[in-house]
């Protein structure tokens, strides 16, 4: 085919288009993936917020906190990378700052306890039940990310991929931490954070394979 | 491109050949020109920015979008053929940053800049700031007047500047 005439043809299909419609999709992908997944931990652990009168509001706080702002930081980071021109650089040190913010925390909190006590306070009772749930919860939502990611335009697919991970993983420890049972500052850093590592690497290694144009 | 999005087919294939000439220039330079895979390289951009014109942010250029799109097919281009196996991802955006496309690039934007200007602003803009005449030999050119030239100059300018800095600062 001749390119003038190409030209012609898409131009043809020329339609008006919200400035808002990339962001939309995108989003609306990840509430699909997201939404699959609460559907599947509702089915497995039943009513959430039940561990809430367990751990206390302000533990419980802490942790949506966490995986919310790790949510809505990776999104955004992860939308800029799907906007050529826009550059996603030294941002992604933003990613650090909730962590190092429960880190903190938990650092006043081990100190003057004994070293049984800290390691029941880094292992609780279900380190294992909380990395296994969040890195498979993320999964759905990482295919939701994938999906609504599929107007939007990047060029570096590692990053891309790395980013759409992220934001898979704290969405899914997002909705973990309406079930998760735990108290500590110490488990929320080290589990929490490993759980939404691992959905990185796994976005990671998909990225250029699935998010190629 | 933000008429284009707007949906005006006649904005939006002005837009798509200016694209497809600059697409071309830059393919052309980096994969010898009259290489048969330059034609495909530009239909298959041009599909790609169809597909994808929701990924433009419209606070910025068109043009840094473009050359952001170009570079990424090229770079699939190498990786698609083999050419280049060695070459890490990293070193492609200096091979492919001293090229033609930045000032043509440049022009265009500065065009576009200048189309939204009063026709004795421009000229007088034109004339002294881009081909370098002096502000008599301008006012000779244009049959303005040295002193309409100066305040042409001076008020198209301003007017440059604040429609450049316009969207950046909402």
């Amino acid at each position: 085919m001749r390119t003038d005439q190409l030209i012609e043809e898409l131009a043809q299909g020329a339609r008006p288009r919200s400035p808002a419609a990339a962001l939309r999709r995108l989003s609306g992908g990840i509430s699909l993936g997201a939404m699959v997944s609460a559907l599947t931990i509702f089915l497995m652990l039943g009513q959430p917020l039940q561990a809430v009168g367990l751990t206390g509001i302000p533990a419980f706080t802490m942790k949506l906190l966490f995986t919310a702002s790790m949510t809505v930081m990776a999104g955004l980071l992860l939308f800029a990378s799907g906007r050529p021109g826009r550059k996603v650089g030294s941002r992604i040190y933003w990613l650090l700052l909730p962590p190092a913010l429960v880190a903190v925390t938990a650092a006043m909190e081990l100190a003057g306890l004994s070293q049984r006590a800290q390691e029941a306070a880094l292992l609780g009772s279900t380190w294992q039940t909380c990395l296994v749930g969040v890195s498979a919860l993320s999964l759905p939502v990482l295919l939701g990310t994938v999906w609504g990611f599929r107007y939007l335009a990047p060029t570096q697919l590692r990053l891309a991929g790395s980013l759409a991970g992220l934001t898979s993983g704290s969405t899914a420890a997002f909705l973990y931490a309406l079930y998760c049972p735990e108290t500590t500052a110490t488990f929320l850093v080290s589990w929490y954070t490993l759980g939404i590592l691992a959905a990185g690497v796994v976005g990671a290694l998909a990225g250029p394979r699935l998010l190629r144009w | 491109m933000i008429a284009a999005l707007s949906g005006d087919a006649a904005a939006y294939r002005q837009l798509l050949s200016s694209s497809a000439d600059r697409l071309r220039q830059y393919f052309s330079r980096r994969l010898g020109s009259g290489a048969s895979d330059v034609e495909d390289l530009v239909q298959e951009t041009l599909m790609a920015i169809h597909a994808r014109r929701d990924s433009y942010d419209r606070s910025l250029p068109y043009t840094a979008w473009l050359h952001t799109i170009a570079r990424y097919k090229l770079i699939d281009h190498y990786r698609r053929c083999g050419v280049r196996k060695s070459v890490p991802l990293d070193d492609v955006p200096e091979l492919v940053s001293d090229d033609t496309l930045g000032p043509a690039l440049a022009a265009y934007d500065v065009d576009n800049l200048l189309e939204g200007l009063p026709a004795p602003q421009r000229a007088a803009i034109r004339l002294t700031r881009l081909d370098g005449y002096s502000i008599a030999e301008a006012s000779e050119i244009s049959g303005q007047s040295e002193a309409a030239i100066k305040v042409g100059v001076h008020r198209g300018l301003k007017k440059l500047l604040a429609r450049v800095k316009g969207p950046e600062q909402q």
